[in-house]
């Protein structure tokens, strides 16, 4: 039963028609960057983890490794598996997505923002933020210290490579939130996110050439969005852009994104989570 | 800040609240809610009063029914902007202090950094924080974490305050203050709706009661009428030294029921006299002290419910 007094505005178009808002969208990137900046444990680990995974595992195993052939070029293995560090990267941020839009979902922090006018492209794109700013200074880190191993890049090729590492942020912390929105319970979503990272990354070229796997890693392969990105960004940081596949990692973050807004639009906002 | 607020502020109509397709947490409640009062929620523990309060702020979908607000009150885009709400369970951002927040309501509510900064340090202050205002959050106390919910519900000066169970957690002075301040905003025309159990609280501040049992409402009306159903009762509060069996008092004529035994609160008829019940207890415990009220909010709640479940 309708109201027919124009005076009045039914609750059930609250949600409707939020608009994409520049201003709020800043407000909640501000936010976001508070929460990290309030626990800066956070930041040091995320400052930490690509020196870590470039001194010990990356220069460690280069030395027991020989070249790698990309496309017929032998390519140094530092080089080549820098994408899949990246990536790696990229996925553990994934994480921190997951983690707040958890505690926005449980605490009813997100009918809260919601209700605040936030639209869900907004909340998406604010979630985002820090993983953007982290992602952003781990990349120039990376190959800053790459350089004492004699390793160098065009400037122009590393800005691209990044960027399509954003792309990839893109991606993943939607995937994440559309995790968070369909799975309510603690346990089965660290369940699902754990057994999901290792498989995810090596079965795709993020470590080694993918022709020298067996042939089931390689069909599964086809199937990883890593193997697009991880060779998207290679082909940049090899001075050799492969358009086909920058193409591709672009067009499934585009789409995740979407389906990532559309599900946390239709989202509950009072908290079922056990 | 109170605009004229339109006489009816929100309508509901054959509002219902269904989940997982079996139990109905709140059915078929049509009520209209005035400008200028204050409205207390009571009902027992799964009565519904959360879910109605959810309801109304659109944070759950209803399965049947309407809520309407008054147009002149509400974007649609943004309802929060002229409602203060906070939730039974603290709706709090672990990661920021309690000064982040608190601010983000008021930035939220399109207020620019400094007027927000103000207000925030205002509101915080209203809710004795203002020297916590750097600390995190998880560092506070239960009591303290539900002041910044209060706080931040209140930071940008809506007309139209919804709050589930404010008072949980704190201290007698802090919930006082709380609702002498909700009071006050309903006095200058906005709406407040308070759900609690505190009923002697409430009883001070609230104009209206809407009393909840199993989703449906049972009773909606001015304070004065609600209790006015408990008229032909007083209440005697009896401080005592010694052990009470409950079934002696039950012999003592007069006597109609016994809601405490230490302080021994006993329901009376009314101008019944009390002199055959005090030598009565006078005779098993050592009398301190004797207070003759008449009934309260809670009484009426009491045995309204009561008689409910009777009928």
């Amino acid at each position: 039963m309708l109201r027919s007094d124009a005076n009045f505005v039914n609750t059930r178009t609250f949600r409707k028609g939020t608009r994409f808002h520049w201003e709020k969208t800043f407000i909640l990137a501000e936010n976001e960057l508070k929460a990290v900046w309030h626990h800066k444990p956070l930041l040091v680990n995320a400052f930490l983890n690509p020196i870590l995974y470039l001194v010990f595992f990356m220069a460690g195993l280069r030395g027991m490794t020989g070249g790698i052939l990309v496309n017929g070029i032998e390519v140094d293995f530092l080089p080549f598996t820098l994408p899949g560090i990246l990536m790696m990267l990229v996925i553990s941020l994934m994480g921190h997505t997951v983690y707040r839009s958890t505690i926005d979902k449980r605490w009813g922090l997100l009918g809260y923002k919601f209700m605040n006018g936030i639209s869900p492209l907004s909340y998406v794109t604010g979630l985002m933020v820090y993983p953007f700013f982290v992602f952003l200074v781990q990349g120039v880190l990376l190959a800053v210290l790459s350089l004492f191993y004699g390793i160098t890049y065009s400037i122009m090729n590393l800005i691209l490579a990044i960027s399509l590492g954003i792309v990839g942020i893109i991606f993943w912390c939607s995937l994440g939130i559309i995790i968070t929105t369909r799975i309510n319970d603690y346990h089965q979503r660290d369940i699902v996110l754990g057994l999901m990272t290792l498989p995810i990354l090596f079965t795709a070229p993020t470590f080694y050439a993918i022709e020298s796997a067996p042939v089931y890693i390689q069909f599964i392969s086809w199937f990883n969005p890593i193997t697009y990105q991880v060779t998207a960004i290679r082909s940049f940081f090899l001075g050799q852009p492969d358009i086909l596949m920058i193409i591709i990692a672009t067009a499934i973050s585009i789409i995740l994104l979407l389906l990532a807004v559309l599900l946390i639009a239709k989202a509950e906002l009072v908290s079922n989570e056990h | 800040m109170v605009v004229n607020l339109d006489e009816n502020v929100i309508e509901v109509s054959q509002l219902g609240v269904q989940y997982d397709n079996t139990v109905w947490g709140i059915k078929d409640i049509d009520v209209t809610f005035k400008k200028g009062e204050l409205i207390a929620l009571v009902g027992a523990n799964g009565a519904g009063k959360s879910t109605f309060l959810n309801a109304i702020c659109g944070l759950i979908m209803p399965t049947k029914g309407d809520v309407f607000f008054n147009k002149n009150l509400i974007n649609r885009n943004t309802p929060f902007h002229n409602i203060g709400w906070s939730k039974q369970t603290h709706a709090i951002d672990w990661y920021l202090n309690v000064f982040d927040n608190v601010i983000v309501s008021a930035r939220l509510a399109g207020k620019n950094r400094k007027a927000s900064k103000i207000d925030t340090l205002a509101a915080l202050d209203l809710v004795g924080l203002l020297e916590y205002k750097d600390r995190d959050v998880d560092a506070l106390s239960g009591g303290q974490q539900q002041r910044v919910q209060i706080a931040r519900a209140l930071v940008h000066h809506p007309d139209i305050m919804i709050l589930d169970e404010p008072t949980t957690g704190l201290d007698a002075e802090s919930s006082e203050k709380l609702l002498s301040h909700l009071k006050e905003k309903a006095n200058k025309g906005g709406l407040v709706i308070v759900s609690s159990h505190d009923l002697n609280l409430l009883d001070s501040y609230c104009d209206s009661v809407l009393l909840l049992k199993q989703g449906s409402i049972v009773a909606y009306e001015p304070k004065t009428k609600f209790i006015s159903r408990y008229r032909d009762k007083e209440i005697l509060t009896i401080e005592y030294e010694g052990e009470l069996d409950k079934r002696k008092l039950v012999e003592i004529e007069g006597v109609v029921t016994i809601n405490d035994l230490k302080p021994l609160v006993l329901e009376i008829k009314r101008n019944t006299p009390i002199g055959q019940i005090i030598n009565k207890l006078d005779s098993l415990v050592f009398v301190m002290d004797i207070n003759r009220t008449s009934p309260g909010l809670r009484e009426a709640y009491l045995e309204v419910a009561r008689a409910k479940e009777e009928g």
